[in-house]
């Protein structure tokens, strides 16, 4: 098996433990990636100019039909940009037309098709639940896990298909279990974390994502645990808020590779920076 | 007439050298000081030049009297500055490109031009006539000159390349044919000319009258020179005796010129036209045009993309050392300026830039990273920006997703991350911060006279025209499906964060509503779609199966439109 992996913008910089530590646990599964020359997903353009969010998607699509792989997206804002726009594509003629005679200069083209994965879908779709059974070496038992699902990836639901149950989900429940940690019912999985609004309304953004750290220690999380670039900022970023204001320092927010990588062994070097306890 | 003297005669080589290497130095001068004393990023905190030195030279030195960080320095420079491996793993053609005019070029300037300094040092037996200096010679212009064919197709060809491709990168390219051509010409006229051949034997020759005609004879068969307005009967005889003078003479310092595999050709044919550069010493005129364009290119360096040759070498070597790891604010600033001089346009940040395709919609060229390079460099060295490109270069500067691609990915080495970075603060410092803050700050503005809690919004009669376009897309036409049962605002969860709604534009039903109503103005100001998580919970639970999230995305795409022109 073998994907291109469709690491995100913000792992160039300031999340690279993500692809390092989905590597690691990847290379483990004996799943190979492939990391294409991917742009943007498109996300960030998608409010200031929809053609402009639609061709930096299909493009990263079309490089993974030129090589004939899947994509594999780390980061639920990414994956759920690449649904959309596919669906987008597929549905509107005239975007085809105009999307693919600009990918045409540089000698790409989309005809549609190429699928999309997340790296929650993967694990829990993809690969043999056996083998993954069995790389689970160091079970983390009697560890509460709260997830933190991210937005993006779970609606529009009739696009993203990345649940059965949009509205009660079980997959990153599913994929918790697995690592022989426990997963907490938490009443906010499904809430935003407030990222978008990070630089529109900071005070909003603020709110949401403190009410996370809150409610899901309250509720007995002792991790709490997300699959997306956008919410590993946005819990670096209320952390930060946490301390500097004084209070005492809120549980760890990991990323689902990290919480892998624990589980089967691998050392800290191969799974990146984790948040301090 | 001594102006006229002063052009032509033998002084023209001194003076103008001098004046280049003056200039060259003084060049090279204002750049040091530049990157000591100059600032990429908000104005404060501003260190002291004194302080930017200082925090240099303790940097230096920490690097000076470490082994380790010494030999890791000898590393880079073999692998990344003499082999250019970094170039090599992205694109062999312009590996080769690079190789050929670097070596090629490295290999004229220290053996050639600087021959009295380094080859007559080197070799006991250098003459740039002899054998194997006269063919190197060549293979290195073969060289230099091959690398700058690939340039100029991949300008050309690529189409990214070709985007942004200006007259200075033409023009550096340019200068250099020149030097090559001109360079391969004058071997090429000095073969043919009898005026140096005399030259040569009143020097060098010790022979009688008679014995001349047997010296040319061997000359013009052999080595191609030119007597023009003379037929000299060749005879064996003739050429016997002219081999036994040129063997006592001339050999030994000439090779035979076939050795100059191309310049030999280019005087072959050049002979039906021997006698009019004969008569006239162009050997000497191209000279002039060969030391000249050098000398030019001599002045030019500093002020140019030339500067590279010298920046570059040191940008690797810092980022081979520290990476994007530096740990003073001093020598970050200064690194960032000096990264600038170190650039190369050579267009792979933008080839492999993240957004770049952008460009084709939005008609921007500040999204790409090359081209925001450039204009930083020449704003930091006092070429401000023009005020109708202040809007477009921010906006390109923010669309930038700060994935840190291009810094990985540069062949000179640049840390542009750090650019990026700083260049945003200053925008902001110039009130002109991220699109997304302008349109923040913009609304927060026009709040005060808009209508106030609880009063009735003026709903304004009449078609609309955006309306139209809104029913044109798939996704946003279904607002006309809403029935208006306010799952959706039930749903929101900023609502149900901002409480009670007693303002218009607070609820997501309001919005579509709005649209029913054929108030896109309305719409479009409503507080709900500027403070849309884009959670799209509404969208999800909608019965009407109408696509809120979508229709919010559609309005503030229709405001960039309106403040921005995207
Ligand atoms: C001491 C070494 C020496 C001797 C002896 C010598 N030459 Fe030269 N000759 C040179 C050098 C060096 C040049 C190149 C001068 C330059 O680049 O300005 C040259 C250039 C020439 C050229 C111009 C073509 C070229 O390849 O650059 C001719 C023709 C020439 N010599 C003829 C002669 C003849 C005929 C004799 C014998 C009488 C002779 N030379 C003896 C060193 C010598």
């Amino acid at each position: 098996m073998k994907y291109a992996l469709f690491s995100g913008c913000r792992t160039g910089f300031d999340i690279p433990q993500h692809p390092k530590s989905a590597k690691a646990v990847l290379s483990r599964l004996n799943v190979q990636t492939q990391e294409l020359d991917f742009g943007c997903c498109g996300y960030p353009a998608k409010e200031k100019n929809l053609d402009a969010f639609l061709l930096l998607a299909i493009r990263n699509l079309a490089m993974a039909q030129a090589h004939n792989l899947p994509v594999l997206t780390l980061c639920k804002c990414c994956f759920g940009s690449l649904k959309q726009a596919e669906y987008y594509f597929k549905n509107d003629p005239d975007k085809q037309v105009r999307i693919n005679s600009i990918l045409q200069k540089e000698g790409l083209y989309y005809d549609g098709g190429v699928k999309i994965h997340h790296m929650l879908t993967l694990l829990d779709r993809e690969i043999d639940q056996d083998l993954l059974r069995q790389c689970i070496t160091h079970p983390l038992d009697g560890i509460k896990v709260a997830p933190s699902y991210g937005c993006h990836a779970l609606r529009p639901s009739t696009i993203t298909g990345f649940d059965d149950r949009p509205n009660a989900p079980t997959i990153f429940e599913r994929i918790i279990a697995l690592t022989g940690a426990e997963p907490v019912n938490w009443s906010r999985r499904l809430e935003c974390c407030g990222n978008p609004l990070l630089e529109k309304n900071s005070s909003l953004a603020q709110t949401f994502i403190l009410e996370k750290y809150k409610t899901a220690e309250q509720e007995g999380a002792d991790i709490i645990c997300m699959a997306c670039n956008y919410c590993h900022m946005q819990f670096e970023h209320g952390r930060d808020l946490i301390l500097k204001s004084g209070s005492t320092p809120p549980i760890p927010a990991m990323l689902i590779t990290q919480l892998l990588g624990r589980a089967m062994g691998l050392e800290k070097d191969r799974t990146g920076a984790e948040t301090a306890a | 007439m001594p102006l006229y003297d002063l052009l032509t005669g033998p002084m023209l080589y001194t003076w103008s050298f001098f004046i280049a290497l003056a200039v060259f130095f003084i060049g090279i001068l204002y750049r040091i000081i530049g990157f000591f004393r100059l600032n990429i990023g908000p104005n404060l905190p501003v260190f002291t030049m004194a302080g930017r030195i200082k925090a240099f030279l303790s940097g230096l030195f920490g690097i000076l009297a470490s082994p380790a960080r010494i030999f890791h320095l000898f590393k880079t420079v073999i692998l990344d500055v003499v082999l250019q491996l970094p170039l090599l793993r992205q694109d062999f053609l312009k590996w080769v490109m690079h190789i050929c005019i670097f070596w090629g070029f490295a290999g004229l300037f220290f053996f050639h031009a600087l021959e009295g300094y380094v080859s007559e040092v080197i070799f006991s037996n250098y003459l740039s006539t002899l054998n194997p200096f006269m063919a190197l010679r060549n293979i290195a212009g073969v060289m230099v000159m091959a690398g700058l064919v690939i340039a100029v197709y991949r300008r050309k060809t690529h189409f990214r390349l070709r985007q942004i491709s200006r007259r200075p990168d033409y023009l550096a390219i340019a200068l250099l044919a020149l030097i090559m051509i001109s360079g391969f010409g004058l071997e090429a006229a000095k073969i043919i000319s009898s005026g140096v051949f005399y030259e040569m034997v009143e020097e060098y020759g010790s022979l009688d009258e008679e014995e001349l005609p047997a010296l040319k004879a061997v000359w013009q068969e052999e080595f191609n020179v030119q007597f023009p307005g003379e037929t000299i009967e060749v005879t064996p005889e003739l050429m016997e005796e002219g081999e036994l003078l040129n063997e006592d003479n001339c050999a030994a310092c000439h090779a035979n010129p076939r050795s100059a595999f191309v310049s030999y050709p280019i005087s072959v044919a050049m002979t039906p036209v021997a006698g009019f550069f004969n008569r006239n010493r162009l050997d000497a005129l191209i000279l002039k045009i060969h030391f000249l364009s050098c000398f030019l290119a001599l002045a030019y360096l500093p002020f140019s993309k030339f500067l590279h040759i010298l920046t570059t070498p040191v940008s690797l070597m810092i980022s081979g050392l520290a990476g994007q790891q530096i740990k003073r604010d001093e020598n970050r600033a200064t690194r960032r300026v000096f990264d600038l001089s170190a650039c190369t346009q050579c267009g792979t940040c933008t080839s492999h830039c993240a957004v770049g395709p952008l460009y084709e919609i939005l008609d921007n060229p500040w999204v790409f990273p090359s081209e925001r390079v450039t204009r930083i460099r020449e704003s930091a060295w006092g070429r401000p920006m023009e005020p109708e490109s202040r809007d477009a270069f921010s906006l390109g500067s923010f669309i930038c997703t700060m994935c840190n691609k291009c810094s990985q990915i540069c062949p000179a080495g640049l840390d542009l991350q750090d650019i990026w970075k700083e260049t945003r603060e200053r925008l902001a410092e110039e009130s002109l911060p991220d699109p997304v803050i302008r349109i923040r700050d913009l609304r927060k503005k026009q709040t005060p006279e808009k209508a106030g809690l609880q009063t009735p919004v003026v709903i304004k009669p009449g078609k609309n025209p955006l309306i139209a376009s809104l029913k044109r897309s798939f996704q946003t036409a279904t607002f006309s499906q809403c029935y208006t049962c306010l799952t959706c605002t039930s749903t929101c969860p900023v609502t149900g964060v901002t409480g009670e709604i007693r303002e218009f534009g607070s609820a997501p039903h309001q919005v579509i509503h709005a649209l029913v109503l054929g108030q896109t103005d309305l719409a479009k100001d409503a507080s709900i779609v500027w403070d849309c998580l884009t959670c799209y919970k509404c969208q999800e639970n909608c019965p009407q199966g109408v696509r809120i999230t979508d229709i919010f995305y559609q309005l503030k795409n229709m405001v960039y439109h309106q403040e921005f022109g995207i």
